[in-house]
């Protein structure tokens, strides 16, 4: 028994691991850059004129080191022998990158292309970053050039570009920094070698490593949005979420367990029938379906006066630091309609399961013994076979929590309750990558710690499940 | 979403399954000729002289057959137009934005009337619930075929050959994992680069068919001696996608792709579904393979594929086909969730879940609430009903 729990327990570690694994690799080819994004919150940003470009430039590298976005992603990467290595990146920008992987993919070595794009660059830097060298009109002009420039989808077409930029502009004095950079083209597209893969081994000084060590230690890291951490946007979030499956946990268990010894009392009656032809049709209906109809009836006046019984789910939720039951008294009318949403489906689901149980559990010997000997139907059922079959349903109803999950989610967005499926969803629309992934990240921890609880309560209540070694 | 089958243990009356059918029936004919039951393009049309169906050629056009059209609308000389007139994306210039089924429609004639009503933007509701139809058949029909796919291919594997059941020597097992190494790199990397690779990816389907033909005139030079955890190694995948809670997982799927389209929705729903099919599948051949004829093929010296794929198959896919409904009704389920929270199903396509989240912003109009949420609600229970039904047939085949 302790043995297994033990075991059960470690079988923890591997699927974490995996799961990490993933959610790293999801938050990395997001799209947006993370050391961009961080730098637009502290102000810095590459405007159009490409002014401030040198200072953009050092203050990137200054971010990507701080946070560490300048080491390698992983502790091992296989990528074509003529894409970037991360040290030939560092000093790049976001926007720089992007051009230059571009050139790469149509087979440009990557110093050309890195010496290209950096040429261009300070040519920018050079004509835009000073105030006076050109007019107005020639500089919309000139930029929209550079621009198409920056973006070549072929070199030829490149080409014909600085050419006409050549001959357009002769009276420019600046002319034989346009020829500097005609020669800066890449034209020679043969010896790249993206066929052969280069496999580097960087030991731990990793992205990777970090960020798995780093929320190990409980460190989430800080909201690409407004700096704050993660942990504490996280923290006043799930509080709202426990409260919400709290509250729906005890209102399904309070409507489902009289329901289904009701339906398993009487089973295949009339009654059995259509309290499970109800629970049929409450489970087919979308989760959202239901709360757009309740608060589409039930929080305005728009049909009758007296319908207008809730508060409308528009209004925010202050953001004060009171405990569950601080939450729940101050906002109990407003979460009503919610609770309602998410425990109708998990009361269908419920009454019939527990009923399968209790049905299974009233055909065995003991239950037999029991009529034999007198003891009435009811004292049975109510004193007897519920007990013995709370075992499976408590597992059931752990087990399904982190399934509740899921329903939480949409309920919080629809009714604009701050708690994690909210935060989740306002985090992807809003592309706050760090929250979203410790979140994914946190809810899978979540999910296999409770069907680990649940596992090993069936096992502790249940001590005729024997295991065997190797399971 | 999950443990659908656990749901029921009791016989539907045939007259319930009557229905049940006959509603996925409608849905599913709705689905295919979605172009022409709801779209403002006549059906047949006298146009310049000659009999057209633009209908048809704006069908044509869009799968890429052929090259579209434009047509002047006043120059049809007789048209016969779909039973509703309107196609979902179709504004209405009138005054007939957000009009209620009830309301006076200023419309020309009873024929053109909006049975179901107008949104806010003065699209029909029904010509929506139409097109809403076929994504959410799209979504769900396609989505768990790929999902079944590979389902039934891990499960196969996984059940088949348990533990120690494919025996494979070092050097072999060395050389596969350098070639399978290699072929993802030849496989993906060039797509990510550039995904129009396609004789690229011909002459990565030719060399590794090559490969293969080589590799099985090389003899191996030791005996087999390790045996891959091909059972443990699925098992594994399939635990690990299960801790994660699917639309928390699907929404950072989704987040990764920049542009929204139908075929992500559609990828990322097979590949959280398959783990369903995978276990049965698993479960099911752990039995299978101990049965006589198995035993009995594998005696008269029948290759493993040949045992797999001719008898082990059939008899596993009867118990796979009564999850299907429930797993069908599932991805609906979620497609609708995803386009009513606006993420993964581009914003411009009108489905039943974006239709339901359109409701929300004018509680006026309660025919955008009702309509398109009883059109999930239908074919979810007719599913849950059909597939219950089966799920009851397995049961009873099972215990005799």
């Amino acid at each position: 028994m302790l043995r297994h729990i033990v075991i059960r327990s470690l079988m923890i570690i591997p699927t974490l691991l995996i799961v990490s694994i993933v959610a790293f690799v999801l938050s990395v080819s997001t799209p947006g850059d993370e050391v961009d994004q961080a730098l637009a919150l502290a102000g810095v940003t590459l405007d159009d004129d490409r002014i401030s470009v040198t200072n953009y430039n050092s203050q990137y590298v200054q971010k990507a080191k701080q946070l560490g976005k300048d080491k390698p992603l992983f502790y091992l990467t296989i990528q074509p022998n003529n894409y970037p290595s991360h040290e030939e990146w560092n000093g790049v920008n976001a926007y720089d990158r992007d051009d230059i992987k571009r050139l790469i993919k149509s087979n440009i070595p990557l110093e050309s292309a890195i010496g290209y794009i950096q040429a261009i660059g300070e040519f920018e830097n050079k004509y835009f970053g000073a105030k006076d060298t050109l007019s107005a009109d020639l500089k919309i002009d000139w930029k929209q050039s550079i621009t198409l420039l920056r973006k070549p989808e072929q070199l030829i077409s490149i080409r014909k570009q600085l050419i006409y930029l050549a001959n357009e502009y002769q009276d420019t004095p600046h002319i034989e920094d346009i020829a500097d950079l005609l020669t800066q083209i890449p034209l020679d597209g043969k010896n790249s070698t993206w066929h052969v893969p280069s496999l580097r081994w960087h030991g731990l000084d990793n992205q990777y490593h970090y960020w798995i060590s780093s929320f190990i230690s409980g460190d989430y890291g800080t909201s690409m949005l407004d700096a704050q951490p993660v942990f504490t946007k996280i923290r006043s979030a799930i509080k709202w979420t426990v409260l919400l499956i709290l509250m729906s946990l005890v209102l399904s268990l309070l409507i489902s367990i009289p329901l289904s010894i009701l339906s398993a009392y009487y089973a295949n009656s009339r009654l059995d029938r259509w309290i499970s032809g109800l629970s049929l049709a409450v489970y087919s209906v979308p989760v959202f379906w239901m709360a757009t109809l309740l608060i589409v009836y039930f929080t305005t006046d728009t049909y009758s006066k007296w319908l207008d019984v809730f508060p409308s789910p528009a209004s925010f939720y202050s953001e004060s630091e009171t405990g569950l039951f601080g939450l729940l008294s101050k906002y109990f009318g407003r979460l009503i309609l919610p609770v309602i949403c998410i425990s109708l489906k998990d009361i269908a689901y419920l009454t019939r399961v527990i009923r399968a149980d209790l049905i299974k559990e009233s055909t065995k010997d003991y239950a037999t013994t029991l009529k034999a000997k007198g003891v009435s139907k009811w004292n049975a059922m109510w004193k007897h076979i519920l007990p013995n079959s709370m075992i499976s349903t408590i597992t059931i109803i752990i087990s399904n929590i982190p399934l509740a999950l899921a329903g939480t989610l949409i309920i919080e967005v629809i009714f604009n309750i701050p708690g994690m499926g909210r935060l989740m969803y306002s985090s992807i629309i809003q592309s706050d990558w760090n929250v979203v992934y410790s979140i994914l990240m946190i809810i899978s921890l979540v999910t296999v710690l409770f069907y680990l609880i649940a596992d090993v309560l069936y096992a502790f209540l249940n001590p005729r499940v024997t295991y065997s070694s190797d399971e | 979403m999950s443990n659908n089958n656990l749901l029921y243990r009791q016989a539907q009356s045939p007259t319930v399954m009557k229905i049940a059918k006959w509603i996925i029936g409608i849905f599913l004919v709705i689905g295919l000729c979605s172009r022409f039951i709801a779209n403002d393009m006549p059906l047949l049309a006298s146009y310049e002289g000659s009999v057209s169906s633009p209908a048809t050629v704006e069908l044509l056009s869009d799968i890429g057959i052929m090259d579209s059209r434009i047509y002047n609308e006043t120059k049809f000389k007789w048209k016969i137009m779909p039973p509703i007139p309107y196609s979902s994306d179709q504004l209405n210039s009138r005054a007939n934005v957000s009009v209620g089924p009830l309301d006076n429609q200023e419309v020309s004639s009873l024929r053109y009337r909006h049975w179901l009503g107008t949104d806010q933007l003065g699209r029909d509701v029904l010509a929506g619930l139409v097109h809403g139809t076929t994504i959410a058949m799209k979504v769900g029909l396609l989505s768990v075929f790929f999902s079944l796919l590979l389902g039934l291919y891990i499960g196969l594997l996984g059940g088949y050959f348990g533990d120690d059941g494919w025996k494979i020597s070092l050097y072999a097992l060395l050389l596969a994992a350098l070639i399978k190494l290699l072929g993802l790199y030849y496989l993906i990397y060039p797509l990510v680069v550039n995904p129009s690779l396609f004789y690229y990816l011909i002459l990565v389907l030719i060399v590794s068919i090559l490969l293969f033909i080589i590799l099985r005139y090389i003899p191996a030079s030791t005996k087999p001696s390790i045996s891959l955890p091909i059972d443990l190694i699925t098992t594994k995948i399939i635990e690990v996608l299960n801790s994660i809670p699917t639309l928390f997982i699907i929404l950072a799927l989704l987040a990764v792709f920049s542009k929204p389209s139908i075929w992500n929705v559609i990828i990322i729903i097979s590949i959280i579904g398959w783990p369903k099919f995978a276990r049965l599948v698993r479960a099911e051949m752990l039995q299978i393979k101990n049965l006589e004829y198995i035993q009995s093929a594998k005696s008269i010296g029948l290759s493993d594929i040949q045992i797999i794929i001719k008898h082990a198959l059939p008899n596993a896919l009867t118990s796979v086909i009564s999850i299907t409904a429930f797993a069908i009704s599932g991805a609906i389920l979620l497609e609708s969730t995803l386009s009513f929270l606006g993420l993964g199903i581009p914003l411009e396509e009108v489905s039943w879940g974006s239709m339901l989240a359109d409701a929300r912003a004018s509680f006026s109009s309660w025919w955008l609430a009702v309509f398109p949420g009883l059109a999930i609600f239908l074919v979810l229970i007719s599913f849950y009903t059909i597939g219950n039904q089966l799920n009851e047939k397995m049961n009873v085949r099972h215990e005799r």
